[in-house]
């Protein structure tokens, strides 16, 4: 009883690790071409990311089972690619950041006559 | 050297090389992907809506490789199944 708890305990660990993962991902990535500075948001943020994630799976190691290990990574897998799809496959009615402040007719000089 | 030993040095070895090759690998793709992305945004800002989302989508890929190879390294170091199989 207590091995199939400490399994989906792991399994919904991992889950919450990937949703989080991918909701800051998501966030991330919008606002990426907006972003002055583009490689501080993408550092920074890949930085905290990491840690939550890699944070939750070093505590689950911790516990000393591997299978635990195991579940944890099934539930990130699983909720990452649902996550990804279902982001993906969203009608592309969201704004980007960058169509707020960066117009096209600025990132395309137009050309001389 | 007994096998226990043995086990603990192919362990922590493994779990090194895993950890190491299994970030360079994504840290050179992510940086890739990155920066072709913002370069293709800037030439075709009208596509910028496709190029984020693929974007996105690679960069979920990329990330969840080296998270497995972390996963696989904790196992090794912290949970390695060896270590019982050994003991009992």
């Amino acid at each position: 009883m207590n091995e199939w708890i400490g399994l989906t305990g792991g399994f919904l660990a991992g889950a919450a690790a990937a949703a989080f993962f991918v909701a800051s991902l998501w966030w991330t990535t919008v606002r990426l071409p907006a972003s002055r500075q583009p490689w501080l948001l993408l550092g920074g943020s890949a930085l905290l990311r990491m840690a939550v994630v890699l944070g939750v799976l070093g505590v689950l190691a911790r516990s000393g089972d591997w299978r635990i290990l195991v579940a944890a990574a099934m539930g990130f897998a699983l909720i990452r690619t649902v996550g990804v799809c279902t982001i993906a496959q969203r009608d592309s009615s969201f704004q980007l950041a960058s169509a707020q402040t960066l117009p096209a007719e600025k990132l395309r000089p137009r050309s001389k006559p | 050297m007994d096998s226990t030993t043995t086990i603990a040095v192919a362990s922590i070895i493994m779990a090194g090389l895993t950890t190491a090759i299994g970030s360079i690998g994504p840290a050179f793709a992510e940086g890739r992907a990155v920066a072709q992305a913002l370069s293709s945004i800037a030439q075709q800002p009208d596509s910028s809506n496709t190029i984020t989302r693929t974007l996105f989508v690679g960069l979920a890929m990329i990330e969840s490789t080296a998270i497995y190879c972390f996963v696989v390294s904790m196992i090794l170091l912290f949970a390695n199944p060896f270590w019982n199989h050994l003991t009992q």
